[in-house]
């Protein structure tokens, strides 16, 4: 909070706060969402268009200074570091993705396990895919659903067999970039661990137009 | 509800088995109501292969049949069915079932019931642990006939019939046994599909939401036969 003060001022502040208590109380749920990457009906775009490239990174050293400072900046530098440092610890992946050279948003895989429990156990060779994100210059581009494309594709070549990812019930954007995937929609849940027990509330889904089962865009339709 | 049918299911067994069992019944359900209600939830993993062929065909001896709704069920079937339990509870819930798509295999043990499993394709009638994704089954209210135990009956008909969901592109068949119930756990680690331990859980639905709490996996480690079907590898 103090690190978005001192970037953003007082008013904006507190209507992070503000915003911030609202989710806190109201809009904890996740819609949950799966794809099977050995599916026949399975075929993601197979190539991203030329003025976009996806890396992925194993560790913080393998991050450019100027990539890291655009990431960890976006947020608390610190945190950031700790958060990024520990993710690839545990064995996790970060997909870079450039527009033009431009460092433009990344996403974060898991494959095996979740970094914390799942909203119930997870078994075989799956993976999970969370905190993406897109810089806000490049957003409306598509960029998102293309990143997640492009890293299905190579899990999918990988031998991953099935593909999760969750995303806030109060985030229309993210749920309407997911809309141009092949994810299907498995639920709405809310959770909280205690003493090593995972509590799970399931409710009715409440999802918009176009979650039940979507597109991943070929590389041709994206502007 | 709940507790018109305890009663309505108490009062059934005490008219057919008398007092002292129907009071040993009591207890054991009042035991198992405050220290067992934890079931362990698994899958059957249909594209790999057990520590049986799948392949396997039934013995002679036995018949599977499928039946999807009441009419297609033979009176005498039906009414072994219902009335195994308490049939004014059974049978409402037999045919809801039946009318909400659910299917029951009959298994036959020289032309006659032995026992039986429901079954329902990528979603279940009540909630879940989780919901069920395309390609998962559910098997579930498992039973073989007293006089017919202690045969291999149930493992048979199990295999029968994740088989004939394989056959119907189904990739898992999901399952749960209550933690108490040792003998079920054992016996279906031995089907013909790969088992795949998820965890051991408690759930309950108030107002059309369900809770679930999933137990910490050491408990489910804990157990000796579980641990061995962990070692159960797919192919």
């Amino acid at each position: 909070m103090f690190g978005y003060f001192r970037r953003h001022g007082f008013r904006a502040t507190l209507e992070r706060a503000v915003l911030s208590a609202r989710r806190l109380f109201s809009g904890t749920r996740m819609v949950l969402f799966y794809l099977d990457l050995q599916d026949e009906g399975f075929c993601a775009a197979t190539k991203l268009p030329d003025h976009l490239e996806v890396e992925r990174k194993a560790s913080l050293d393998g991050i450019g200074a100027q990539e890291w400072r655009q990431i960890s900046e976006f947020w608390n530098p610190d945190l950031c570091r700790r958060n990024f440092s520990e993710r690839f610890q545990e064995g996790a992946s970060l997909w870079l993705i450039r527009a033009e050279g431009k460092l433009a948003g990344y996403g974060w895989t898991m494959t095996g396990r979740t970094i914390v429990p799942y909203y119930y156990p997870l078994e075989g060779n799956y993976a999970h895919l969370f905190d993406f994100l897109v810089f806000p210059e490049f957003r409306g581009r598509n960029i998102n659903p293309l990143l997640v494309g492009h890293i299905l594709n190579e899990l999918a070549a990988e031998g991953r067999s099935r593909a999760y990812i969750e995303v806030r019930e109060w985030n229309r954007r993210q749920l309407n970039s997911l809309a141009k995937t092949r994810f299907r929609r498995l639920g709405v849940a809310r959770k909280a661990t205690l003493f090593g027990r995972t509590f799970v509330e399931w409710s009715a889904a409440r999802a918009g137009p176009g979650l039940e089962n979507a597109q991943i865009p070929a590389p041709d339709a994206v502007a | 509800m709940a507790i018109s049918h305890a009663v309505s299911r108490l009062s059934t067994y005490y008219r057919r088995h008398g007092f002292r069992a129907s009071v040993e019944r009591a207890w054991l359900w009042v035991r198992r109501s405050f220290s067992s209600s934890k079931m362990v939830v698994f899958y059957w993993d249909l594209t790999g292969h057990g520590e049986s062929s799948a392949n396997e065909d039934l013995p002679d001896y036995l018949t599977v049949e499928r039946k999807s709704s009441r009419e297609e069920i033979d009176p005498s079937d039906w009414s072994q069915i219902i009335n195994f339990w308490n049939p004014e509870l059974t049978e409402p819930l037999c045919s809801l079932r039946l009318k909400q798509g659910a299917t029951i295999w009959l298994l036959r043990f020289e032309g006659k019931l032995a026992g039986y499993v429901w079954a329902a394709i990528e979603r279940t009638l009540e909630p879940y642990y989780y919901p069920l994704a395309a390609g998962d089954g559910y098997l579930y209210d498992s039973l073989i006939f007293p006089e017919y135990r202690g045969r291999r009956l149930h493992l048979h008909l199990l295999n029968y019939v994740m088989t004939e969901m394989k056959a119907q592109n189904m990739r898992r068949a999901h399952f749960e046994v209550a933690e108490w119930n040792q003998a079920s756990l054992s016996s279906t680690a031995k089907a013909a599909y790969p088992r795949h331990l998820l965890g051991v859980a408690r759930k309950a639905t108030f107002f059309g939401r369900t809770f679930v709490e999933w137990l910490p996996a050491q408990q489910l480690e804990s157990e000796p036969a579980q641990v061995e079907a962990r070692k159960v590898t797919v192919a």
